[in-house]
């Protein structure tokens, strides 16, 4: 008797070191066993999961909403079934991200597996953190590009002018104030578009931020010629009807939005089917009015909202950064616009983009 | 003497562009913009286009198949000429006969032209 005695307080004094162990453990976790009920739970994923005491013994069904993550039960039958930890990045519904750890809760003297320990940690700040510096790179390719498209054309004639300058002993004088002058005005060009640049960085303004009044079929042309490679791999037909060609926007930012939302019609593109995308312009009371539509996949009514949201993917198997669409927004947005998106599933989308006339 | 329409809105590369052709007995018109271009008299007609794409009113790719649809024009050579790197692969709208990079040299410009006109 004395035996058992010692042996029980042994387990009691163990299960209190493992209680006061568990009590302090500062990551949500949670024990499910094979029947998918809740065992027991850690404070942090109380917290976390809004999850209350008496929801222990309670089958995870009944409250697998509270970790807004859908294929939780999915997951954590995968790894009962086949004893494998199971590790992977996830997105919860309300944004945040967490690096999730399944693991299988083995019983040692049967050898077998009784459930599973899921634990979380919050990596959400190390995700934004990757997503803004893919941003940040995606805006500094675009800015390269536009400096080196503009700096083309005052390099094109400064080269070509002190060329013929090194002709002159052979042509004769009478063109070389000209051609002087010529040189001149390159350099003048070039160093405007430096002016701007440093001007930017100093106000901590983007370059060439200013509104123009921009043509618009020069800027289609112009993102169609920058998604060359995507349109010839994709076949893709890209038509447009201009009944506005004129917009008061900055250059800049207008190209970058029409960029992004052709790029997605040739990226989320219907397998097998050619894509066709069709933009046109038109004047709508106050607004000057773009409607870019495609034939492509088509975006689920319920994921219609989420589009916007920075970071935000609905689609995993095509490459991006979630972070064009949410740019589109705001650029629209801070202009005084607003975007309509209507798309069926398999159809495709159009993407309506209203700008507000400005008088000037 | 062989005559050369010359599309191009920035005045010095279009200047620089007439002298060098000029001076290689061409004789030059140049136009500043699609409106421009399409005022011109139409009793010219060419042994060359070279057209600049991007256009203060439209795209050179555009007046590009506009002559290429019109049958008096129509078999005239086309030189597109544009800052894009990737120009050849989606003029598909235009068959043109030559392409040439901004920035682009004296020498390589004057190969292309003296290839197409003669």
């Amino acid at each position: 008797m004395g035996n058992e005695k010692q042996k029980i307080s042994a387990l009691i004094e163990l299960n209190d070191e493992l209680e006061n162990y568990f009590q302090n453990t500062i990551i949500p976790q949670l024990f499910v066993d094979a029947d998918f009920v809740l065992r027991k739970f850690t404070p942090p994923a109380m917290k976390q999961f809004r999850l209350r005491p008496d929801d222990i013994g309670r089958p995870l069904a009944e409250i697998k909403d509270n970790f807004r993550f859908p294929s939780i039960l999915e997951n954590i039958q995968h790894v009962i079934e086949t004893g494998e930890i199971l590790e992977k990045e996830i997105q919860t519904t309300d944004m945040s991200w967490f690096q999730m750890n399944i693991i299988p809760y083995v019983m040692i003297r049967e050898k077998k597996t009784n459930g599973v320990i899921i634990t979380f940690v919050d990596i959400t700040s190390r995700i934004r953190e990757l997503k803004d510096q893919e941003s940040l790179i995606l805006e500094h390719e675009l800015l390269l590009d536009t400096i080196s498209h503009d700096i083309k054309t005052p390099l094109t004639s400064l080269g070509l002018t002190i060329e013929m300058l090194k002709k002159i002993p052979e042509k004769g004088m009478d063109k070389f104030p000209v051609l002087l002058e010529k040189v001149e005005n390159s350099l003048f060009k070039i160093k405007d578009i430096i002016m701007d640049l440093t001007e930017s960085r100093r106000s901590d303004q983007h370059y060439q931020a200013r509104a123009e009044l921009l043509d618009v079929e020069q800027i289609l042309e112009d993102v169609r010629l920058t998604l060359a490679p995507q349109i010839l791999e994709s076949t893709a037909k890209i038509s447009w009807e201009v009944q506005q060609s004129e917009l008061f926007f900055v250059r800049r930012k207008l190209r970058s939005i029409l960029y992004n939302l052709i790029g997605n019609s040739i990226k989320y593109r219907y397998n097998g089917r050619i894509p066709e995308i069709k933009i046109k312009t038109y004047v709508d009371e106050d607004y000057t009015v773009f409607t870019i539509t495609d034939n492509g996949r088509g975006i689920a009514e319920w994921d219609q909202e989420k589009i916007f949201t920075k970071y935000e993917r609905i689609s995993r198997d095509v490459e991006g950064t979630g972070v064009g669409l949410h740019l589109v927004k705001e650029f629209v947005y801070l202009s005084g616009g607003r975007i309509e998106v209507e798309s069926k599933l398999g159809k495709g989308t159009q993407f309506k983009l209203y700008f507000k006339n400005h008088n000037h | 003497m062989a005559r050369i329409i010359l599309l191009e809105d920035d005045t010095d590369i279009r200047e620089v562009v007439q002298w060098i052709l000029e001076s290689e007995n061409y004789e030059v018109f140049g136009f500043v913009n699609v409106a421009d271009f399409m005022d011109r008299d139409l009793n010219l007609v060419p042994d060359l286009y070279i057209l600049d794409v991007m256009l203060p009113d439209g795209s050179g790719l555009d007046v590009c198949s506009h002559i290429r649809n019109e049958s008096r024009d129509a078999q005239v050579p086309i030189i597109i000429m544009s800052a894009h790197a990737s120009l050849e692969q989606v003029s598909s709208g235009c068959v043109a006969d030559a392409f040439i990079q901004k920035p682009f040299d004296v020498d390589s410009l004057l190969k292309k032209v003296n290839e197409l006109v003669n």
